[in-house]
């Protein structure tokens, strides 16, 4: 379906924040990887901000058109050789990198990966899952990790961070996109979410980064004074915010304006729209009222169930199918004592008699050397 | 939602964070150790987090079980969440047998606080033939926060759902028997009969009822009298359905049983709706015997009975009628509804004359197979068809008796609304 925008659609204010994330993410994931290999000045972060800005804006603005020529089955053809020849290109250049150890290799590798991020931003819609730019984009982390320091530490943990709210808010829009338009706002409801789970992943991998800073590749041969200065670092990530912030905010208007809807769905399948009610009290359910046995009945139940709990204690596991007669069969006890506590504890239990004091002193004897019997005897 | 997408995420971070994992502990890379150790992390939680989503939800199903073609029928889903957490995007399928589509999907996007229900109501059409469909079963899918795992249950609310065929008023009924009426209780005629109402006072005969001697008369006039009461006339229909499986022809809409079930039902739906008591007899793969009765649950009971017919019977219409005539009521309206017009007519007449001379009124409508399609033998050539027709109508005008031959290209809804429709001269 290629239909306009809804108005009113809870959807839109999603696919915006999903389409900052998934810019944040690239333009997070690239800058790292260029402060880690390369000389990363302001004109160069400016440039990746925008030119990343610049793709993703015309991505999810045009990108539909694109494969509007193709088949089912063609674009499938297309995935796959292309997957295929990423997935190629990605191997190489790892081995490249870490065989050879050489900053400027990796450096080059490293603008190559961000040009090629801007270019799956321009054809996210090809794949109809934005699969392509993630890839790429955690691929521009592995390089940055490579580098070890401040800025892989910041790669990963920032990394994961953009990848979970991406997933977050790209769920949330394809099921809203999924159905007929509605008010529902989920948007700070998602983020809260995300960042619920996220928080502690997040503060973990930070504490085990404070506690031991991560090192770089040892092949890598460093010059001693090439490596970036904490300074330096510091008045990079400081600029990347202001850009990332800047190019957000254009991303965010800009889809919100530009969007087209693309949610589809199986024909056999039809998606209603509702009439919500209001939200009710479940009932509370009654109260569990275990049943007082009195006299020698309860002495004998008493006994029986205290086997019972000893039993599980041993890991014996019953079913509340299973009868007493079921349970004594697969209890792993002596089965003298067991079948006399299980007989008594049947009448007891349900027969019409009130048992005597001798039939409550031979369960009692029975449940000790039971329970005993249980202590030796594993469960089988 | 399409989880091919969510089991691409999915698998990628599995295949990714397992690469990043393996590079980092042999290069010992702690940062890429730490890249896939966070990883998983994400995966766990969303695991944990899409099983626990699911797990104290509960949902069910309020729906009306029955409903006319092209009604459109609301649907309430009660969705309880049992659990202490919130939920959040919760989806529900459907299955409503009657619609065209296979599946309802419905979205509550949340918030469904815990210990808390919700009721969700949808309004699907019935846009399928007459019959007896199912609805069902329910299907409750959840995911985690970053819809990495997706978690589904099936709920085997499986219900049946009648869908009773549209009914048409049908014009040429009122004139047979009594008139319309709000109360059929109401309904007598000023001649002596059994009714409660009181119509006045005659001289005693031979065979009346002790009981029912007028005492201060007896006594003013010197000579026994009686107290008189009106005749009960509650219009009293019965319907004769053939379902004869050697009358069937033509298929889907344009079959022998389709006209017989719509035409039974707007003959029935119209009679209740007038006040008549209405009983249906016929003789399919099982006997359709639906006892006096009015009103619209009546009716309704009627229809369910129809939708259930199967032109699978192995008894005549006319034995149909024999069998069941000595218990009419006089002043009763019968209704023959034949699935062709090849009766045998000595027969129809012998049957036609029984019926009137207890009293009872009766009314043929045939249905012509041979202008159906023909299933599993041949139709009888146009002419033979047209003399048939013309000795069926000469007949029912020698008898007096009101009835109508309605043919496979006939709009029924055309048809059954025409005034003139049960007029012995057509």
């Amino acid at each position: 379906m290629n239909g306009a925008a809804r108005p009113g659609d809870a959807t839109l204010p999603l696919l915006a924040a999903r389409s900052v994330a998934v810019y944040a993410l690239s333009l997070h994931a690239a800058a790292s990887a260029l402060l880690a290999w390369s000389r990363a000045d302001a004109g160069m972060l400016a440039l990746a901000a925008a030119g990343l800005a610049i793709a993703q804006v015309a991505g999810e603005s045009f990108g539909g058109a694109v494969d509007s020529g193709l088949e089912g089955t063609s674009r499938l053809r297309l995935r796959i050789t292309f997957a295929t020849a990423y997935g190629g290109l990605v191997v190489l250049a790892l081995t490249a990198a870490v065989g050879s150890g050489e900053p400027r290799l990796i450096g080059q590798e490293t603008m190559v990966f961000t040009v090629l991020q801007a270019a799956f931003l321009l054809l996210a819609d090809l794949g109809r899952s934005q699969l392509g730019p993630v890839a790429n984009a955690l691929v521009l982390v592995v390089l940055a990790s490579l580098g070890g320091g401040v800025v892989a530490a910041a790669a990963v943990v920032g990394g994961l961070a953009l990848l979970g709210f991406f997933l977050a808010l790209d769920h949330a829009a394809r099921v809203l996109q999924a159905y007929p338009a509605g008010p529902a706002a989920l948007l700070a409801a998602t983020l809260r979410r995300a960042a619920a789970s996220l928080a502690p992943i997040v503060i973990g991998l930070t504490v085990l980064f404070f506690v031991s800073p991560p090192a770089p590749l040892a092949q890598v041969r460093l010059p001693a004074s090439s490596g970036p200065r904490d300074e330096d670092v510091s008045a990079a990530y400081r600029r990347l915010v202001v850009f990332g912030l800047a190019g957000s905010g254009l991303i965010f208007a800009a889809v919100r304006l530009l969007r087209r809807d693309r949610g589809a769905r199986s024909t056999l399948e039809e998606a209603l729209p509702l009439e919500r009610g209001t939200e009710e009290a479940l009932p509370e359910p009654p109260p569990l009222v275990r049943p007082d046995y009195q006299g020698r009945r309860g002495r004998i139940v008493r006994a029986y169930v205290s086997v019972l709990a000893r039993a599980r204690e041993t890991g014996f596991r019953s079913r509340p199918s299973q009868t007493p007669r079921d349970i004594a069969m697969q209890l792993p006890a002596p089965p003298g004592p067991l079948g006399t506590l299980t007989e008594l504890f049947v009448g007891a239990r349900y027969g019409p008699d009130e048992p005597s004091e001798e039939q409550v002193v031979a369960a009692e004897r029975a449940g000790h050397a039971v329970a005993a019997g249980l202590g030796r005897t594993k469960r089988v | 939602m399409n989880r091919a997408r969510t089991a691409v995420y999915r698998r990628f971070l599995y295949a990714f964070l397992g690469f990043a994992g393996l590079l980092g502990l042999a290069l010992r890379v702690e940062a890429l150790a730490a890249l896939a150790l966070g990883g998983f992390a994400l995966l766990f939680l969303a695991w944990r987090q899409g099983r626990g989503g699911m797990a104290r939800l509960a949902v069910s199903r309020e729906v009306y079980p029955s409903a006319f073609e092209g009604d459109t029928v609301p649907v309430s889903i009660a969705l309880d969440n049992r659990s202490r957490r919130t939920s959040w995007l919760v989806e529900v399928r459907d299955s409503f047998g009657p619609a065209v589509a296979d599946r309802q999907a419905l979205l509550e996007p949340g918030p469904l606080r815990g210990a808390r229900r919700r009721r969700l109501v949808y309004r699907t059409a019935c846009s399928r033939p007459w019959g007896v469909y199912t609805v069902g079963p329910l299907v409750l899918s959840t995911s985690d926060p970053f819809g990495l795992f997706h978690e589904e249950r099936l709920v085997p609310a499986v219900e049946p759902f009648a869908v009773f065929p549209r009914v048409w008023p049908v014009a040429g009924i009122e004139k047979l028997g009594a008139r319309p009426s709000l109360s059929p209780q109401e309904l007598t005629v000023p001649r002596p009969g059994q009714s409660l109402a009181y119509m006045g006072v005659r001289d005693f005969r031979p065979g009346d009822d002790m009981r029912r001697i007028h005492w201060p008369a007896t006594a003013r006039r010197g000579a026994p009298a009686v107290k008189e009461h009106e005749v009960d006339l509650v219009p009293y229909f019965t319907l004769f359905v053939d379902l004869d499986r050697a009358h069937r022809a033509g298929t889907g809409l344009k079959s022998t049983l389709e006209y017989l079930v719509r035409t039974s039902a707007c003959l029935v739906w119209t009679a209740a709706g007038r006040g008549d008591l209405v009983q249906v007899l016929g003789e399919g793969a099982r006997s359709l015997e639906v006892p006096p009765g009015s009103g619209t649950l009546h009716a309704t009971q009627v229809l369910y009975e129809l939708i259930r017919v199967q032109q699978e019977g192995r008894v005549g219409l006319l034995d149909l009628v024999d069998h069941h005539r000595m218990h009419l009521p006089a002043g009763s309206t019968a209704m023959l509804l034949a699935g062709t017009i090849f009766l045998d007519l000595a027969r129809l007449d012998e049957t036609l004359g029984a019926l009137q001379s207890r009293g009872v009124r009766p009314v043929v409508v045939l249905v012509n197979k041979d202008t159906f399609l023909p299933i599993d033998r041949r139709a009888v050539p146009r002419e033979e068809a047209a003399a048939q027709a013309d000795a069926v109508t000469t007949l029912l005008r020698a008898r007096g008796v009101p009835g109508a031959i309605l043919a496979a290209d006939q709009d029924l809804e055309t048809e059954l609304g025409r005034a003139d429709l049960l007029e012995a001269s057509r």
